[in-house]
């Protein structure tokens, strides 16, 4: 630590009386690099509001490469995937799961935990619940203020991680338009039979007055209207053979244009994504890592936006 | 036990044994680039008397430590803000000593003092609302009602 000379205490209180209503604070008077190093002890909880506090703090708290990873948690010692992921879910689909998107590197939408019924006629229905599968008091959470879901996702990895996986046809018969097996190559990993999903679907969302959403399977002939409410989204999932683990690695979602079919917007979607999952550079080692990662991330939006104090910050997130 | 004198910034003299006073990484480099130890007094024009003598009786009760490893990011210093307890009563005093305490002992290279004083401070944001922060530290709220609205404009998030 640079040794930096201190105004003099004649000279601080000079300073402050010279003000009238506000002192100025001795913690703000602190040479920055001091602040950064109190900051950076603290939770992420105790950063959020830290970040409302001023301008110096919200600029320390957002863009210090090194407060950031506090709250992503991982160390610059992984490398795990490129520039996009996402979207961490908990393995037992039968308990809610909750996951986020981010798009060009900035956490764009945040999904409640939900879990999906399924009625007799095909219908589907989603029920928010929180982490203990109990249903959330109010769905009403506002996570409006969070400022870290507007922040660049902080990737300590490097982009350029050759990917070790390529795309071979899947004749799995699901409802799905495209179900693409990408298959790891080059390494145990894939002799063990670890593989990767990548696949669209498409519903239509409905919310009654109750705010209950349902969604429902589209046919992929049928034309986009002006009045269609639609979402598309695009998932890469990883499983591995045996099932011991598997997460959503990547999730996005579009608003498909009027006039158009349902299969021209997912194929455009198709060609649009492919690229970008080819990019994810993903190493089959590293994948538990990666839902780790994503996990962790999805905690702590989880702890903001519900206001549960985590202070597990040993916990250990990996897939077993 | 050879002992040198510290002169503060209001010319107050004070006799430290020199291993007390070599916990600063600033007058032990001092020392050692004088080579021999010095007869008069050590001037620390940024540390006033009643600063430095706090800095002395941390050093005095630290003179024995480890020196601190020198893998500046560890993670366990990111981590914790636990304090062992005799430096938590040592840091029992009111906040422009802890300021000044914690600008001496970055001034001075005190590396270790510098951890407990920062630490000290972070446990005092820590838990509390964004107003209750302003008012532990007096700090005015700079941004505009129109910039906390923007704050919660970049924010919004797209329901699905």
């Amino acid at each position: 630590m640079q040794a930096s000379p201190s105004p003099s205490s004649a000279e601080k209180r000079g300073s402050e009386s010279a003000r009238s209503s506000y002192a100025r604070s001795t913690l703000l008077a602190l040479p920055a690099e001091l602040q950064y190093q109190i900051l950076s002890y603290l939770p992420i909880q105790d950063q959020l509001s830290a970040a409302k506090i001023c301008f110096l703090w919200k600029d320390i708290v957002l863009n210090d490469k090194a407060i950031q990873q506090t709250r992503y948690g991982y160390s610059s010692s992984s490398v795990v995937c490129g520039h996009i992921f996402t979207s961490a879910w908990i393995e037992d689909s039968s308990k809610p799961a909750f996951s986020f998107m981010v798009q060009n590197g900035v956490i764009k939408r945040f999904r409640y935990p939900y879990e999906i019924h399924e009625s007799s006629e095909g219908s589907q229905m989603i029920l928010y619940k929180d982490m203990t599968g109990e249903t959330l008091p109010k769905f009403d959470g506002d996570i409006t203020d969070c400022i870290f879901l507007d922040e660049p996702l902080f990737t300590p990895f490097p982009t350029s991680t050759p990917a070790r996986f390529r795309f071979c046809e899947d004749s799995d018969q699901t409802p799905l338009l495209t179900k693409k097996l990408l298959q790891f190559t080059g390494n145990e990993e894939a002799e063990e039979g670890s593989y990767a999903w990548y696949h669209l679907y498409y519903y239509e969302t409905r919310e009654d007055e109750a705010g209950t959403k349902t969604r429902t399977l589209l046919d992929p002939e049928m034309t986009i209207k002006e009045s269609d409410n639609f979402v598309i989204t695009t998932s890469l999932n990883i499983f591995s053979t045996e099932g011991e683990w598997s997460g959503d690695l990547w999730d996005a979602k579009v608003n498909p244009r009027k006039g158009t079919s349902v299969r021209d917007i997912l194929e455009a979607v198709l060609v649009e994504t492919e690229p970008i999952i080819r990019d994810l550079g993903i190493k089959t080692e590293n994948l538990h890592e990666t839902f780790c990662m994503g996990f962790q991330i999805a905690n702590n939006i989880w702890s903001l936006a519900f206001g549960v104090i985590a202070d597990d910050a040993d916990t250990d997130y990996t897939w077993k | 036990m050879s002992q040198i004198i510290l002169l503060s910034s209001d010319n107050v003299e004070m006799k430290v044994d020199k291993e007390v006073a070599e916990r600063s990484i600033l007058i032990k480099n001092m020392l050692e680039d004088v080579g021999e130890t010095p007869d008069q007094a050590i001037p620390i024009p940024n540390v006033n008397e009643g600063v430095l003598r706090k800095v002395i009786e941390w050093c005095e009760h630290h003179r024995n430590d480890p020196p601190p490893p020198a893998d500046e990011d560890s993670d366990s210093r990111k981590k914790s803000t636990d304090i062992e307890e005799w430096d938590q009563k040592f840091m029992q005093v009111d906040q422009e000593m802890l300021f000044e305490i914690i600008l001496a002992a970055n001034y001075l290279d005190i590396k270790p003092l510098l951890d407990v004083g920062c630490k000290t401070v972070a446990n005092m944001i820590k838990g509390k609302s964004p107003e209750e922060i302003r008012k532990t530290f007096n700090i005015q709220n700079d941004f505009t009602p129109e910039e906390e609205d923007q704050i919660r404009r970049e924010n919004e998030w797209a329901e699905e």
